[in-house]
């Protein structure tokens, strides 16, 4: 069944071209206020609202709001359409609830791509919600943890899914999420053995850590397509958007987890997200977190995603030898990276190289336009 | 001025249908203009700016985005009315172009 998108724009002629833009992939209705987005909303179920943000009547983020609060079950995701994209604008409308921001003038293919993934994002989302309640069900009737895997598989599912949300959106590999697990986990393995018995890595913690470490960058979804794709050094202002990346991630992961209600795997998730790239001396952002007041699970994929980063090629510079990755994490120990951690990354450099070689090497490819699949069967 | 969006063949008639509406959008520009009616003004500047962007003049939506802001800072009149009468004219212009090609499809 094609998914439903509900169109909410004032102008007669914009919503005229969203409208011819989406009804080659989807059902569409439009709205021309925010306060008729809301009655089409409660009688329609749209999946997926294209909001514009100044409207007489009601706004664009009030309507997105109560959009938000209205709904018991899972709402419409929401995609605010708006003129203005300073970084204010894109913090009010994810403050607002809204689930990701497109720039006007829109890119007609960027469209219809943002919103087939949140279409998919929406499916992965109710399948794991099923799966969740139909073990619920069967460990009621069953005893033991058989039950356990089904939800951890669709967990896994659920992650790579969003996760690959946010990587179409960038040239970035699988392989690159795949290696990240791992040194993620084997880092892990290395503090259990070192850490005091009093405070150990429960098995619980280290699953949940592996299982989510893909989400890192998930909130890359809200950062414009032109900052993310842009081949030189970004601009002060881009820069401030960019970090942006961070508590978008973690507003998808929370709002993923208020629906989902599978547990601790999504707060890890969320930690990580908001919080990977705080720095030991308080100077990271997004909210400069000092030494361990950054929750634990950041902590350790701050280290293994910048060995991951650091060894892999970008299209401005050559990968880095593991040995100088090496060198660079354990001179910032104490500075950029937990001490703690930094010790045994050392302690289990070698096994960090044998994952490091174990991956096909990325090659280095151009830049792909992402193309939705319903544009493919339009144009056929 | 061709819209830079014609390129898409399937977007094509969507800027054939806006840029029919256009002399309309110019008359009630025109219309709130001389009526002094201000908060109308502003919010025709403001779905003008929108809608040429989409459809792919971005000098209106400039233009029509400085009216906007004129209006909406309180601007003097003499201010508001230069910036208006270009919005007009190129709302003008780009319509004066679709009747041009219109004809040159149909002769």
């Amino acid at each position: 069944m094609n998914a439903r998108i509900l169109i909410v724009d004032d102008d007669p002629g914009t919503r005229r071209f969203l409208s011819g833009v989406l009804s080659r992939g989807f059902v569409v209705q439009e709205a021309c206020s925010g306060t008729e987005s809301l009655q089409q909303a409660a009688v329609w179920q749209p999946d997926v609202v294209t909001m514009d943000v100044t409207m007489p009547e009601m706004g664009g983020l009030e309507a997105c709001r109560l959009l938000k609060s209205a709904y018991s079950h899972v709402p419409p995701a929401v995609i605010v359409v708006s003129a203005s994209a300073g970084s204010d604008d894109l913090y009010r409308a994810f403050e607002s609830g809204a689930d990701d921001f497109l720039a006007k003038p829109v890119d007609s293919l960027e469209l219809l791509s943002r919103i087939q993934l949140h279409v998919q994002v929406r499916t992965a989302l109710a399948n794991m919600t099923n799966v969740a309640a139909l073990d619920a069900a069967s460990r009621a009737t069953t005893t033991g943890e058989s039950g356990a895997r089904p939800v951890a598989a669709s967990q896994d599912v659920a992650a790579f899914t969003l996760a690959k949300l946010a990587e179409t959106r960038e040239n970035e590999t699988a392989p690159h999420l795949a290696r990240l697990r791992d040194y993620a986990t084997r880092l892990m393995v290395q503090l259990q053995q070192s850490m005091s018995a009093d405070r150990p890595l429960s098995e619980e913690f280290v699953a949940d850590v592996g299982r989510s470490c893909p989400l890192h960058d998930i909130g890359k979804v809200g950062i414009p397509a032109s900052i993310l794709a842009k081949p030189g050094r970004l601009t002060a202002r881009e820069f401030d958007i960019m970090k942006r990346h961070t508590e978008v991630g973690a507003h998808v992961i929370d709002w993923t987890a208020r629906y989902a209600r599978t547990g601790s795997f999504l707060a890890v998730a969320s930690d990580i997200a908001r919080w990977h790239h705080e720095r030991w001396d308080g100077t990271g952002y997004p909210d400069g977190l000092l030494g361990e007041t950054i929750p634990l699970a950041a902590r350790i994929v701050a280290v293994a995603d910048v060995f991951e980063a650091l060894t892999s090629p970008r299209p401005y510079r050559l990968a880095w030898s593991p040995h100088d990755a090496r060198q660079y994490i354990e001179t910032h120990a104490g500075v950029r990276f937990d001490p703690t951690i930094v010790k045994s990354f050392s302690q289990c450099f070698d096994t960090m190289v044998e994952i490091h070689r174990q991956y096909e090497p990325v090659v280095d490819r151009p830049m792909q336009v992402f193309v939705p699949r319903m544009a493919v069967v339009a144009a056929t | 001025m061709p819209s830079d969006i014609q390129c898409d063949i399937d977007l094509q008639a969507l800027v054939d249908l806006y840029l029919a509406e256009m002399p309309a959008r110019a008359e009630a520009l025109r219309l709130a203009l001389t009526g002094g009616d201000r908060a109308q003004l502003q919010r025709l500047a403001h779905r003008l700016k929108g809608s040429a962007g989409q459809y792919g003049f971005p000098a209106l939506s400039t233009h029509a985005a400085v009216l906007e802001r004129l209006v909406r800072d309180g601007a003097d009149v003499n201010a508001i009315h230069g910036a208006a009468m270009t919005v007009l004219g190129l709302c003008d212009g780009i319509a004066k172009q679709h009747v041009t090609a219109c004809h040159e499809a149909s002769s």
